[in-house]
């Protein structure tokens, strides 16, 4: 026996508008599932979670990190303090490009090839290394004219790494 | 009478509120990002990459961040401080926030975010400005470690 519900009048928004719109009302419906078998709703939600993953994920900066400075009260670069006596002079000069440059050490005949190179010097000449310096020894840093802020931090971070914290910087006359 | 006014059972709308609060929040969120990374996002400079690097990030209650802006060949645009683009020429305002800051809090420190590409000197500048009116933290900032 059929139920009343199967022989029920058809909606008044039905006879109105249509088959048409009688679909779309059907479609419309919660918890409807696509051909697949696929829930609409936690489709949605999903798409809009891996959404969010990669915008976060693309529009993440680069990480940044701070190499620590103080500054003497009186700056070098004023010219009113002088330098000590046995600080490790490093002098760093311009080359054609950016990432060209040429570092001399003193007390060396031949510089050091890279940044790597030098870090690998300095951490020899530390004490933690079996060097004789230690780790208040000045190490005074003569930037030529030209170069850059990349050569600079890179020669600043070669230093910190070594394990030395008076680091000066100097620029000659 | 009442009877008319009572929705008609099994053909209205039936929606179900769970999945939808579910996707206005994810909406809302998503809004809420990308809002607050168009806000607060720095100046877009090259930072230099040593390899391998010493940076480390320290929190720090109080930093003013100078930004060193500069073209493809290494010439100075601007500074940016707190949001604000300072030409090269107006350089006393820079001057003038750092002494502000450093009134404000003595123990303000400094975070330098040069292009790799800018001048040495335009970094050591800015250093010198910060000897002058007493602030000595002063940190280079570089990229770190992957």
């Amino acid at each position: 026996m059929f139920s009343k519900r199967y022989i029920q009048k058809p909606h008044p928004a039905q006879i109105a508008y249509g088959r048409t719109f009688s679909k779309a009302l059907r479609k419309a419906r919660p918890g409807r599932k696509s051909l697949l078998g696929v829930s609409l709703t936690g489709m949605i939600d999903v798409v809009f979670n891996l959404l969010i993953f990669f915008v976060v994920i693309t529009t993440a900066p680069q990480r940044e990190g701070f190499l620590a400075g103080e500054l003497p009260s009186a700056s070098p670069l004023q010219g009113g303090m002088e330098v000590p006596a046995l600080p490790i002079m490093i002098s760093v000069y311009a080359g054609n490009s950016f990432d060209d440059c040429q570092v001399e050490m003193g007390g060396f005949e031949h510089g050091p090839e890279s940044f790597r190179e030098l870090y690998g010097v300095l951490a020899g000449m530390h004490a933690d290394g079996g060097g004789l310096y230690e780790v208040d020894n000045p190490v005074v840093l003569n930037l030529g004219a030209g170069v850059s802020v990349d050569q600079m931090v890179k020669t600043y971070n070669a230093v910190v790494l070594a394990g030395f914290n008076n680091i000066q910087f100097v620029r000659s006359r | 009478m009442g009877k008319r006014l009572r929705p008609a059972r099994g053909s209205g709308l039936n929606i179900n509120l769970t999945p939808m609060i579910d996707v206005v929040f994810l909406l809302l969120i998503f809004f809420v990002l990308i809002a607050q990374s168009s806000r607060w996002r720095w100046a877009q400079v090259e930072l230099p990459e040593p390899e391998p690097s010493a940076a480390k990030y320290v929190y720090s209650s109080d930093v003013l961040t100078i930004t060193v802006i500069c073209n493809q060949q290494g010439k100075l645009l601007a500074y940016q401080v707190q949001g604000q683009m300072i030409s090269p020429e107006q350089v006393g305002i820079l001057t003038q926030k750092l002494q502000d800051r450093k009134e404000a809090n003595p123990q303000v420190e400094v975070n330098l975010r040069a292009d790799r590409r800018a001048d040495g000197q335009v970094v050591e500048a800015l250093m010198a400005a910060c000897a002058q009116v007493g602030i000595s933290h002063v940190n280079l900032v570089a990229a770190m470690e992957q």
